[in-house]
């Protein structure tokens, strides 16, 4: 599942203390799905339109840790309408997604 | 040296494995809890390792299914946390009997860890507690199962998928709970799982947090405290109950031999 990760200075960091190192909202969710999900690649070779379904295998089992790290990481409450396979396709969407959760 | 053993409980016959080192001057006995349903399946393997990893380590491990489940008799939706709280102390009360350990640890995983609290918290004769990433809120747990309902839901259904439909399927006397028919009765019992009632375990508690970080995450700690004797630590390795595919567990056994070790009331025992 992609080539090994490169060693990567954050790994483990917590989300607010990448906050303060400047990262924007789709590095810290690649930085989340990499860590969460243990896959072996760098985040940043995470491209924004890549479908995480089909490039990296996730399957259910994956797709409830991706949500419960928005819930715990990123503070979104997801109700039953955001439920939509499309909304977690890819890492611009889940951006998207947060983003308009949180009022932006 | 590892032997299959059969445990009375309830009327039925449970089905264990007593897993025994070669030489030991004293018997320190672990019994294993197990988590729930599809957790306890796919944590089948890693438990075989950390009871193998225990007792070529010296202590007596006694692995064993609760009713219902694995190959102990009866069957699944017939019985609920009480049955298997009962099955617990049936366990215990049977490999005390059979191998007169000089200390005795309870050791659970996911809802076994609660489980195994709440036995340990009634007992005088448990010296030591072992919660691997516990279960410590049935609500939110129910919840979860709720969230991987709608996940499956979402991912295999396509354009009949309809959120309500399984929410609403969820409220219903029968429960998918990842495959496995969970009745109103133990629905209910899980939703009323608190770990926090049985933090007054005098003994020694090990609340080990396993996930994405290797330092212990607040709620590990908080739960840690919240025991006379509790102290929390933290490991990096993929949630093996959940996944699909065989995960090497050597973090979560050398966590818990090192505080094994570090409680060990011997004091002839060599450091």
């Amino acid at each position: 599942m992609g080539r090994p990760a490169r060693p990567d200075h954050r790994a483990g960091r917590r989300l607010e203390d990448r906050i303060g190192m400047g990262e924007d909202l789709k590095t810290q969710l690649k930085q989340m799905i990499v860590e969460r999900l243990f896959l072996k690649v760098a985040p940043e070779d995470i491209a924004d339109e890549d479908n995480l379904l089909d490039k990296y295998g996730i399957d259910s089992v994956n797709l409830f840790e991706v949500i419960v790290g928005l819930e715990d990481e990123f503070g979104i409450a997801l109700e039953e309408e955001d439920f939509n396979v499309a909304t977690f396709s890819t890492v611009a969407n889940i951006a998207a997604f947060v983003t308009a959760k949180r009022g932006g | 040296m590892e032997r299959i053993v059969t445990i009375p409980s309830g009327g039925l016959v449970l089905h264990g494995i007593l897993y025994v080192p070669a030489s030991e001057r004293r018997t320190r006995l672990v019994v294993v809890c197990d988590p729930f349903a599809e957790e306890k399946k796919c944590a089948q393997r890693p438990l075989v390792d950390v009871s193998r990893a225990l007792c070529a380590s010296g202590y007596t491990v006694l692995r064993f299914d609760y009713r219902g489940c694995g190959d102990s008799e009866g069957e699944f939706g017939d019985w609920t946390l009480v049955d298997w709280c009962a099955d617990i102390e049936a366990a215990l009360q049977w490999a005390r009997q059979q191998v007169a350990p000089h200390w005795t640890a309870l050791a659970g995983l996911r809802l076994g860890a609660a489980l195994a609290a709440q036995v340990a918290a009634t007992r005088g004769d448990v010296q030591a507690l072992v919660l691997w990433e516990p279960i410590t809120d049935g609500k939110r747990y129910v919840t979860q199962n709720l969230r991987r309902s709608m996940i499956k839901a979402m991912l295999t259904e396509g354009d009949q998928f309809r959120p309500q439909a399984v929410a609403l399927r969820h409220e219903a006397d029968l429960v998918d709970f990842d495959g496995y028919a969970v009745t109103a009765r133990m629905r209910a019992e899980l939703e009323s799982v608190q770990l926090a009632a049985h933090t007054h375990f005098a003994g020694d508690v090990l609340v080990l947090g396993i996930g994405v970080r290797e330092e212990p995450a607040q709620w590990v700690e908080a739960l840690a405290s919240a025991f006379p004797r509790g102290q929390a630590r933290g490991i990096r390795l993929e949630p093996f109950w959940n996944r699909i595919g065989l995960i090497a567990v050597e973090p979560m056994i050398e966590a818990t031999l090192d505080w094994f070790a570090s409680i060990d009331p011997d004091p002839t025992r060599p450091a």
